[in-house]
């Protein structure tokens, strides 16, 4: 009889296809050029000239990429004058695409086997405290009552690990699952309807499946793209070890059919300077070598962890008035992807990036395996070190996150049109650049947040949000004109219980 | 030829979709996109971009489990589907089947 630990590694050793890096790979050397991008940083001038910055913020605000020389540019603006001229070409930028939306969703954890041995991450094979657990079908349709049915999401981020327990075929029967719900709500009904996955890299043949299952954008963040430093975070002969075979993860999604992948890089494993100019690289790569660069841009900075062997003084730890600019830069180098915060930043930052380019964010959190509906004031109030994987910063509700944007002048907006209209891929990159996406965006942001506030906003949620949904409505009238039909149409139903009307 | 469950077996499908694209952007006023459905999922496939002035409701036609149409009327076009659908399966069919 075949113990756990043989299985293990026996999928383990399967898991890796040598061809499919060699493949994509250039003479074989990778895209990532730790010299070049060395150099280039050193090269930038310390103090940039204004007038060159304003050139390169010229050609942000014309919606076009920025090189990694410009990069490099406006990494070294230490001018307040001119750092004050970035935000303020950040937010215009986000404006004229996402206008003032915020897409919101919830992270799901769904396991945290996993056979890696991350040193920053408490979910690590060697962190024997950890309680580890993988939810049941009758698990998962507990949590998604809860997210879909009374917190009133409908777009999710699941995670999974890398174990054989979280296998693929786990994934596409966890999803059919996760789709399958349906929950009565104070109007209408609530259901997940846009469930991203974030997952360890898969092969080509793995992905097609997982395509199949109908997942809205893959990420898989690198972590860090510094070879040296990937070397270390991740011990050599687990799986993570290989840089390669992550880095190329996206090639293969692309390839299988996923046409909206997501990258990140965890801030703080190496120098911020590095891993940005990396991050340019990647979706550049992507863009140059399959036609289709980056749907979103994740920054999670690192945070502690229980058991993490990175020391408090690691000397690479990103302070707040950098990650700032980070964020800032990412706007400004890639204008019209997509760009998530989540909440493992602290409120005040998060409502800091929300005047810097953001356009996603998550909100009543919770990143204990089964927390959602495994009691409420315990799981939100007392985070679970043994049970998460870090520990968040902003664990305000969405009910809360909801009001405070709606202060700040932002709708929240729940759509999920537009991977189930065509929209993915080459032709949202096309209409996010061309401004086209925001007018469909609008539309279904009204309606989808229409529908939140009378199936679970509060009454001062309600009180913030209905002002700000007749404002919608009058610019609607007033630019789009041709669409007003059918969206009062639609609006007017929802009033009346029915669910998920798009366009 | 549609198989018996509706899709489509040896007929490529972005070819077929090449040849009638001009053809159905007459039709509807407006572009029209090939999609490729995976579940929830419709992935853009082919089809003219950016969609520029274009925001009147896409109406879909469903050509198979896997495939679709998207139209984008330009002029508020009312599309008669059955047609559009009877057209492509009658062109898609003609390819290397
Ligand atoms: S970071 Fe991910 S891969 Fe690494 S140990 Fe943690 S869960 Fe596993």
């Amino acid at each position: 009889m075949l113990t756990e630990e043989t299985n293990t590694s026996s999928w383990m050793s399967r898991r890796i296809k040598n061809d499919e890096i060699v493949k994509y790979m250039d003479h074989g050397r990778d895209f990532i050029d730790d010299v070049l991008i060395e150099r280039q940083l050193a090269e930038a001038p310390k103090e940039p000239d204004p007038r060159q910055v304003r050139e390169i913020l010229a050609q942000s605000m014309a919606i076009k990429d920025l090189s990694p020389e410009q990069v490099a540019v406006l990494i070294n603006v230490r001018d307040p004058g001119m750092l004050e001229e970035m935000r303020d070409t950040a937010l215009r930028i986000k404006l004229k695409i996402y206008d003032n939306r915020i897409v919101t969703f919830a992270p799901f954890y769904l396991g945290n086997y996993c056979v890696n041995r991350c040193s920053y991450c408490g979910f690590n094979n060697d962190n024997c405290d950890a309680q580890r657990k993988v939810l049941s079908p009758d698990e998962i349709r507990r949590e998604i009552s809860v997210l879909a049915g009374e917190i009133g999401h409908k777009r999710l981020i699941v995670v999974y690990g890398e174990h054989p327990k979280n296998d693929v075929d786990y994934i596409i029967e966890s999803l059919k699952t996760i789709y399958s719900v349906r929950v009565k709500t104070r109007n209408g009904h609530g259901s997940i309807r846009r469930v991203n996955v974030n997952a360890p890299p898969f092969c080509v043949e793995d992905l097609r499946r997982i395509n199949e299952a109908g997942i809205g954008t893959y990420q898989v963040f690198q972590e860090t793209y510094h070879k040296e430093t990937y070397a270390r975070m991740h011990p050599a002969g687990t799986l993570k070890g290989n840089y390669n075979w992550r880095l190329y993860c996206m090639h293969r999604a692309l390839e299988a059919g996923i046409d909206d992948v997501g990258i990140g890089v965890l801030f703080g494993l190496y120098d911020w300077r590095f891993e940005l100019m990396s991050l340019v690289y990647h979706t550049q790569e992507l863009e140059k070598r399959l036609g289709i660069g980056a749907h979103t841009i994740s920054f999670p900075r690192l945070v502690p962890a229980l058991n993490s062997a990175i020391p408090a003084d690691w000397p690479y730890l990103v302070n707040d008035e950098d990650f700032k600019k980070i964020m800032l830069i990412i706007r400004l180098a890639v204008p019209y992807t997509g760009m998530i915060i989540t909440a493992r930043e602290r409120a005040d930052i998060r409502d800091e990036a929300v005047r810097m380019g953001i356009t996603q964010m998550d909100a009543s959190s919770r990143i204990a395996i089964g927390s959602y509906s495994g009691g409420t004031t315990d799981a939100v109030t007392v985070q679970k070190e043994d049970r998460q994987q870090f520990i968040l910063g902003d664990t305000r509700s969405l009910d809360e996150l909801i009001r405070d944007l709606a202060r700040m002048g932002h709708i929240t907006s729940f759509c999920t049109a537009g991977y189930r209209c065509g929209r993915t891929g080459k032709c949202i990159m096309d209409l996010l650049r061309s401004g086209t996406e925001g007018k469909f965006c609008k539309l279904n942001a009204v309606l989808t947040f229409q529908e939140w506030l009378d199936d679970f906003g509060s009454e001062e949620a309600r009180k913030a949000g209905e002002p700000l949904i007749d404002k919608e409505i009058a610019q609607i009238k007033e630019k789009n004109p041709k669409a007003l039909d059918i969206f009062m149409d639609y609006h007017r139903r929802i009033k009346t219980g029915e669910r998920d009307l798009y366009l | 030829m549609p198989d018996g469950e509706g899709g489509y077996v040896n007929v490529n499908m972005m070819q077929a979709f090449e040849q009638l694209e001009s053809m159905l952007e007459s039709e509807t006023g407006g572009p029209v996109h090939l999609v490729r459905i995976a579940g929830q999922r419709w992935s853009y496939a082919a089809g003219r971009l950016p969609l520029e002035e274009s925001f009147d409701a896409p109406q879909r036609v469903i050509l198979s489990p896997e495939w679709a149409l998207l139209f984008y009327p330009g002029n508020g076009s009312d599309i008669d589907r059955e047609q559009i659908r009877e057209l492509f399966e009658k062109h898609a069919g003609k390819g290397d089947a």
